[in-house]
């Protein structure tokens, strides 16, 4: 008779251990494969916050205040001089592995008007219009390259509820908040005229709002008040200010403007936004590194707040995860090895008399083997078909709809759950298979 | 001519305690031998040796005058020896069928039937038959092996008279008709002056009684 015979003969026939060994199997494979799929699930998660949290790096051009000049009539002003990012300046950074966009910014002040030219008020401050020659229709806010990967938008200071960004080849365009265009009584579509100085003789340029957001900081928050974007709080906090075009910003900007081709050049705080906020630290290192930047001149910020606080809860769920696989994992090995010690060991007398008959040890071994495949044949199938199920139950519970039991899964775990159990025999019979015939007969009769 | 022979073969328990102390004797093919002996001499130890279950602490076994040690055990238990054990040995989840089946490929049915079992018997597990019957098993199991040499202890112990007297008849066959080498371990007398070549075992040295 040979082993295949033997070892299906006795899996059948001992149908009590043989479905223990099944059910054990059973529920370890389970639990490591909702595991698994678990561990994936969050894996993806983080993967999906790391390309959505927007995290990236703001260089700020600092301000060297120069000496005070006497305008002769005994007023005394100084003046800040900065040193905007030039556009090569610009590539060598943007040629950094890892920086997928960027975004120019310029803040300013503009005075707004509807198209009859009624100035809009800002009711910020709380001014009497007719105690006042101050202008009451100023607001401050940024001209952008591209609003998605202004710093604001990036740290989830607002949000996009309507519309669309601004980008680049955009003209005439402007985004506010949702909560200006209540008060204004605006919403999508409708235009704004603006002009930095009305005083002054300077060019109005009519805005189309493509796009509304929302606040989601805190307004109260003495620290969002001011900020690199801002100019100052007098205008008001994030709900009060506007995102507009460069193009546009080129022609309001027209009578300041100090010579340069592009207005790109004059922005002292560019954004720069990374693939992934992993290599955050490395990219903004190497950016440091760039020759031809004085970085004196230049202050880098990181902008990765919400990938932090995300990434923290994140990181702790998928610590707790990881510990819990390495625990079910541990516990599993032991489990299966003890049992399996014990099983090898209540086959002592079996072995003796194969042994007295002629059977060598590979082929007991391999009996011995095979019974435990062919267990593991009818229960890891019935884990995977159970634990898809359980998979998407947790997932369910949790609200997620990512915790699903993959081939792969199924595929690790036989790809080390095996070899596990070949072990666990070959290691449990070493001690028995190392007595004669005689001495395994003789402590077993 | 020997099929198997002892030289000056020596062996102790574990505990240091001497059991045999240096047997040396010849076993020819086509005879039935029998070990007499008190109990704990060392005759299921010698049986034990003989069919390479252990190993003496020195000395020498030979089958067909190869050292079974230097040939391989594994190989002198599988191809020149087959047992009857005291407690029957069989194994728990095989039929008497397929017991018998292990160490022979000839039909098991005819030699179960012609030792009392019936076709039913034959194919139910052992465990659900009587202590006489499993021994009958063991025995089928030695008998139907192609193996030279049988080594048998107290292969008649739980047998009714009857069935013991079959026992002994076809042992007798074994060896005269059919050229084997046959050991036999008892306490019976009876049984032991049926042998051709009876050996008395005593305090670790062993004697010829009688040979006929």
């Amino acid at each position: 008779m040979n082993l295949s015979k033997r070892a299906f003969l006795y899996v059948i026939r001992k149908r009590g251990k043989s479905l223990l060994l099944i059910l054990i199997f059973f529920i370890i494979a389970s639990l490591v494969l909702c595991g698994l799929a678990s561990l994936e699930a969050e894996r993806n998660k983080s993967h999906e916050l790391r390309g959505t949290t927007g995290a990236g790096f703001t260089i700020k051009a600092k301000e060297r205040w120069g000496d005070s000049e006497n305008d002769g009539s005994g007023n005394f002003s100084n003046v800040a001089e900065t040193k905007p990012l030039s556009k090569k300046m610009i590539e060598k950074i943007m040629s950094i592995d890892g920086i997928k966009a960027y975004n120019a910014n310029f803040p300013t002040v503009l005075a707004f008007y509807d198209e009859d030219g009624t100035p809009y008020r800002n009711d910020y401050n709380d001014v009497d219009p007719d105690s006042s020659d101050y202008p009451l229709n100023l607001f401050q806010g940024n001209s952008c390259t591209n609003t998605e990967y202004a710093a604001w938008f990036l740290n989830r200071k607002i949000a996009l509820t309507e519309g669309r960004h601004i980008t680049k080849s955009d003209q005439n365009t402007i985004i506010i908040s949702d909560k200006l265009a209540k008060r204004l009584g605006l919403k999508l579509g409708d235009k704004i005229s603006a002009v930095i100085n009305p005083q002054e003789d300077d060019p109005y340029v009519t805005l189309t709002i493509v796009g509304l957001f929302e606040v989601l900081a805190d307004e109260e928050d003495p620290q969002n008040s001011l900020d690199s974007m801002t100019l100052n709080d007098l205008y008001g906090g994030y709900s009060y200010n506007w995102f507009t075009d460069m193009k546009s910003m080129e022609t309001l900007n027209k009578n300041y403007s100090d010579g340069k081709d592009s207005l790109e050049e004059s922005c002292n705080l560019t954004d720069f936004y990374v693939n992934d906020p992993k290599n955050l630290e490395r990219i903004m290192q190497a950016v440091q590194d760039i020759k031809g930047i004085d970085w004196d001149d230049y202050e880098l910020i990181a902008n990765d707040e919400v990938y932090e606080r995300a990434g923290d809860s994140m990181s702790k769920i998928s610590s707790l995860i990881r510990t819990l696989m390495i625990i079910i994992v541990a516990i599993s090995m032991c489990i299966v090895t003890l049992l399996l010690t014990l099983w090898v060991r209540s086959r002592m007398h079996e072995t003796g008399i194969l042994l007295a008959a002629g059977i060598t040890k590979i082929s007991i071994l391999l009996q011995y083997i095979l019974e435990i495949m062919l267990l593991a044949l009818c229960s890891i199938p019935l884990a995977y078909v159970c634990s898809r199920w359980i998979a998407e139950g947790i997932g369910r519970m949790l609200g997620e709809t990512g915790v699903i039991v993959t081939t792969q899964h199924l595929a690790l775990v036989c790809s080390f759950g095996i070899p596990l159990l070949i072990a666990a025999v070959l290691l449990s019979s070493i001690p028995m298979m190392r007595l004669s015939p005689k001495e395994i007969l003789t402590k077993t009769n | 001519m020997s099929i198997m022979r002892l030289e000056n073969v020596k062996y102790a328990y574990v505990t240091g305690k001497p059991v045999l102390r240096g047997i040396s004797e010849e076993l020819e093919a086509g005879k039935i031998y029998a070990i007499l002996g008190p109990s704990g001499c060392g005759k299921t130890t010698l049986l034990s040796l003989l069919g390479g279950l252990d190993s003496p602490i020195s000395g020498k076994i030979y089958f067909a005058e190869q050292d079974i040690e230097q040939d391989g055990l594994m190989k002198h238990r599988r191809e020149h020896v087959s047992f009857i054990f005291q407690s029957y040995n069989l194994i728990d989840y095989l039929t008497p069928v397929e017991n018998v089946a292990l160490t022979s490929r000839l039909p098991a049915l005819p030699v179960l039937q012609k030792l009392g079992l019936t076709r039913e018997e034959a194919k139910r597990n052992v465990l659900k038959l009587s202590g006489g019957q499993q021994q009958r098993v063991a025995i089928a199991r030695a008998l139907t092996s192609e193996a030279p040499v049988i080594l048998a202890d107290e292969p008649t112990g739980n047998l009714d008279e009857n069935t013991a007297a079959e026992i002994v008849e076809l042992l007798k066959q074994s060896a005269h008709q059919m050229n084997k080498c046959v050991v036999v371990v008892t306490h019976s007398h009876e049984l032991a002056e049926q042998a051709d070549v009876i050996f008395k075992l005593h305090k670790g040295n062993m004697q010829v009684l009688n040979r006929y």
